[in-house]
């Protein structure tokens, strides 16, 4: 709020509203820099009563040295006005950056994480480089600090109290940024200073320009092809094409035939971008459309859980007996059937929180060598030296694949990761498979075809 | 709550209108139904309850949200840890027999592991994520009726459609001072920004404007879940009236409904009640202070700057008009106490007296906060149960 100024003032920031109920002008928190320099730039001296912090020097108590694309990002990020995104790929030492932005800026600093592994992983990092009692908010605790981490829930239900106590704001995984429910984190901060993290920005929906809008533009893009052998490990991708079953084949053209149909009695485009809500939104209401739903389904899942992948897979488990292996599935359903079918442990959404920590602590020492997880591992989960990455099934979403890959890429001398896909012939998955191949983070991989 | 896709609705004309659902009829048989499945899945996995039910009932939309509110109603049984106990056995021998003889195939790895453990591998795969959500046991519903059930899905159309207003004028008319009240306490319990004004037309019904800061600018979800679980209290309420601006499905319409809508509030009619003291406080004075001034229990908003206001127990006029609003606080109201002294500290505000209850005014913090504010040493005051007609008076004429 700016008091003392009437509704003939007409500051040049275009979110002050003025409120005619209170008199007041107002602006969400998240355009206080702009509010507080277009004041100073008119000569407006305000009492700032909004901020509720102070500058705090900070200090390396364990020093780190940083390495090239690092100190790259850094001068970018710092160059953009320390607001801005750094897109890097998992393994490339995200949250050092992140460290060495926070020391520089010297400011209370709340970092946003999507899950309460993270939370724990970032706690423990800043507690041992910085030597500072470090908050945490989510997962039960509620201790607020000058430098706190909290999960993107728990902030999203506490920013109206806290938005005022934080000079930087620290998105880890900042392409959840842009859903509704979690956009009022950034708008409730009036952090002038903003720092966004992910390995993947861009979205399908495209709106990592939400992203740049409530954090900065994109400051600096490291590339997986560009940072192969230096940065992470060499890898290659290893793409196998398993056959359905007579039966399987049967059902999969049956239901494959009912759905396409229906795609194209009803001309869906799904190049537009906007056809898979068409598809939603007619299968509700059209004829037919509930019956070309379930066909999808059925299709879909006759393709990501046949019969010939598991047994592939059980192939790939006793090739790589003593490697640790990463299995990701699209859902939870299929996570679990191959962790009973292989007595195998799932780490999805539903596993919970004391089992789960035990589970990554099990896969770090060896204990456990291999983990089945639908989504849980896609990002931001430090599993360290996971060689081995099997993907059973996915979404045709670059960001998933890239984040899949980032899991195994942990640079380790002499480590070659690798990847493999199980594609099932003659469906969709096919297509899928090459589209995604395109990308950039492909370039960088020795590719082998079975 | 209903989910958005739970959420049906048409929208014509910029308007958009819940699909509510009869009371009666066909839809009150297939309530009854999902009802019974309910109260006889005691036992049942949640699992195996949704299974029955995609067998036995219909796929239809109104089904799915019927659903998903008695599954709210549904405790599950919390497990004991056994599970996990054995599961971490089982992995951990499976892990031992893939390491020490890697060549072994599916068939044999099953068999060996069976015998390890001691147990078949069908009944060792079955156990082996038997904790997970959907295995859980039921062990309690909470009881409804069918057309309770209805009634609430009918509330719930319009709450889920209020989480994405921007804005909501609810206009009230025939609510009694205790009616309003009742109101007034629950936008102060909900935390809503709202100003109250009244209108010009007949009955001057009172009109409640909802929408905070954040509303400005954007729609927040968690003022949303606020404002969605206020409004039941609205249905409670004889006449009332309720136009929201809502945002979905990238477009911003217009809700409209009133009592004629037939909704029902599922949140339990207490009695509207006005204090006793509070009244015979304002008779007495009333008859002691004839032709000077006039006091009545407060009926409306007082806004102090910015989000701050305060909902007066008392209001007192004299012959010009001017009004002075009493505000009382007991010994359950210190957080808010503390919070006003701040505020009022800031704006100075004169046509507010403050009065504090002597055992909340002694606690050792409070009573410093009182005595070092300098706008309570001007209009404030002390009182024992229930202010006097007599120590009102006095504190009426301070500038």
């Amino acid at each position: 709020m700016i008091e003392g100024a009437g509704p003939e003032l007409r500051p040049p920031v275009q979110e002050l509203v003025w409120d005619e109920r209170t008199r007041l002008w107002r602006a969400p928190a998240h355009a206080y820099r702009e509010v507080v320099l277009a004041l100073r730039d008119r000569g407006l001296i305000c009492p700032d009563k909004a901020r509720a912090y102070d500058p705090l020097p900070l200090a390396l108590a364990k020093p780190i040295t940083p390495r090239e694309h690092q100190v790259k990002a850094l001068q970018a990020w710092v160059a953009a006005g320390r607001r801005g995104v750094v897109q890097l790929p998992t393994g490339a030492g995200k949250t050092f950056l992140a460290l060495l932005a926070i020391v520089q800026t010297g400011r209370p600093v709340l970092v946003i994480v999507p899950t309460i592994d993270l939370l724990h992983q970032w706690t423990d990092v800043l507690t041992t480089h910085l030597g500072m009692p470090i908050g945490t908010l989510g997962g039960g605790s509620r201790d607020i600090q000058r430098l706190t981490v909290a999960t993107f829930d728990s902030a999203a239900l506490q920013i109206e109290r806290l938005g005022n106590q934080f000079g930087l704001l620290v998105v880890d995984e900042c392409h959840h940024l842009p859903a509704p429910q979690y956009q009022v984190i950034a708008l409730g901060s009036i952090a002038p200073f903003r720092l966004g993290l992910s390995a993947t920005v861009e979205r399908a929906d495209g709106k990592e320009t939400e992203i740049f809008r409530l954090l900065g533009p994109l400051a600096y893009e490291g590339r997986i092809d560009q940072m192969v052998e230096t940065v992470l490990s060499p890898y290659d991708v290893v793409s196998i094409q398993v056959p359905l079953t007579e039966d399987e084949e049967r059902r999969y053209q049956e239901a494959r035939g009912v759905y396409t149909t229906f795609i194209r009695q009803h001309r869906i485009n799904f190049s537009s971008g906007r056809g898979w809500m068409e598809f939603v939104h007619l299968a509700g209401r059209a004829a037919g459309g509930r019956e070309a739903m379930r066909a999808y389904r059925e299709q879909k899942k006759l393709a990501q859980a046949s019969t010939a992948k598991l047994a592939e897979l059980w192939r790939i488990l006793g090739e790589h007996s003593g490697d640790r292996i990463i299995i990701f599935t699209d859902d939870n359903a299929m996570a679990y059937r191959i962790g009973q079918d292989f007595v195998l442990p799932v780490l999805t959404h539903q596993t919970r929180l004391a089992e789960r920590k035990r589970m990554l602590e099990a896969f770090r020492s060896g204990e456990l060598q291999t983990i089945v997880t639908s989504k849980v591992l896609n990002e931001g989960v430090d599993v360290p030296d996971a060689r081995v990455g099997v993907v059973i099934s996915g979404s045709g979403a670059v960001r998933e694949h890239v984040q899949r890959l980032g899991r195994i890429l942990r640079h380790r001398p002499g480590k070659r990761a690798v990847l493999y896909e199980l594609v099932s012939q003659g469906t969709s998955e096919l297509y899928v498979n090459q589209r995604r191949k395109r990308h950039h983070a492909y370039q960088g991989a020795a590719e082998i075809q079975h | 709550m209903l989910t958005k896709e739970l959420l049906k609705f048409s929208i014509r004309s910029g308007r958009i209108r819940p699909a509510f659902v009869p009371e009666e009829g066909d839809i009150l048989e297939r309530a009854r139904g999902l009802i019974d499945l309910f109260r006889q899945a005691e036992g049942q996995s949640l699992g195996e309850l949704e299974e029955l039910l995609d067998e036995t009932c219909g796929t239809g939309d109104v089904e799915a949200g019927l659903r998903k509110l008695l599954l709210d109603r549904c405790g599950a049984e919390e497990d004991d840890g056994s599970v996990m106990e054995r599961r971490w056995q089982a992995l951990a021998a499976a892990q031992a027999l893939r390491l020490g003889e890697p060549g072994l195939d599916e068939a044999s790895f099953r068999g060996r592991l069976a015998a390890t453990l001691g147990r078949g591998f069908v009944e060792l795969k079955e156990d082996l994520y038997a904790d997970l959500p959907a295995c859980r046991r039921i062990k309690g519903f909470r009881e409804l009726s069918a057309v309770s059930l209805l009634q609430r899905y009918n509330c719930a159309q319009v709450q889920g459609l209020l989480l994405r207003a921007r804005s909501v004028h609810v206009r009230l008319a025939q609510a009694s001072l205790a009616e309003r009240r009742e109101l007034f306490r629950q936008l102060k319990f909900h935390r809503l920004i709202a100003e109250v004004t009244r209108d010009e037309g007949e009955g001057r019904a009172l009109v409640v404007e909802l929408g905070g800061p954040l509303s400005l600018f954007d729609s927040a979800a968690t003022y949303g879940m606020r404002l969605a679980n206020f409004f039941p209290h609205v249905l409670n309420l004889p006449r009332w009236e309720v136009e929201a601006e809502v945002h979905i499905k990238n477009k911003t319409v217009t809700l409209k409904l009133d009592q004629k809508s037939g909704l029902k509030s599922h949140y339990r009619h207490q009695t509207p009640f006005v204090p006793d003291e509070l009244l015979a406080f304002v008779e007495a004075f009333n008859t002691r202070q004839a032709g000077v001034w006039q006091a009545s229990p407060g009926t409306e908003f007082v806004h102090l700057g910015r989000e701050s206001y305060c909902f007066p127990d008392i209001t007192i006029r004299d012959q010009k008009k001017r009004k002075i609003h009493i505000e009382l606080f007991h010994r359950w109201h210190a957080g808010t106490l503390r919070g006003r002294i701040q505020t009022l500290e800031k704006i100075g505000f004169s046509e507010l007296r403050l009065g504090v209850s002597k055992n909340l005014a002694k606690t050792a913090e409070l009573k410093m906060l009182l005595e070092e504010s300098a706008w309570f040493a001007r209009f404030g005051f002390i009182f024992s149960e229930f202010p006097t007609p007599k120590l009102i008076f006095g504190v009426l004429d301070r500038e």
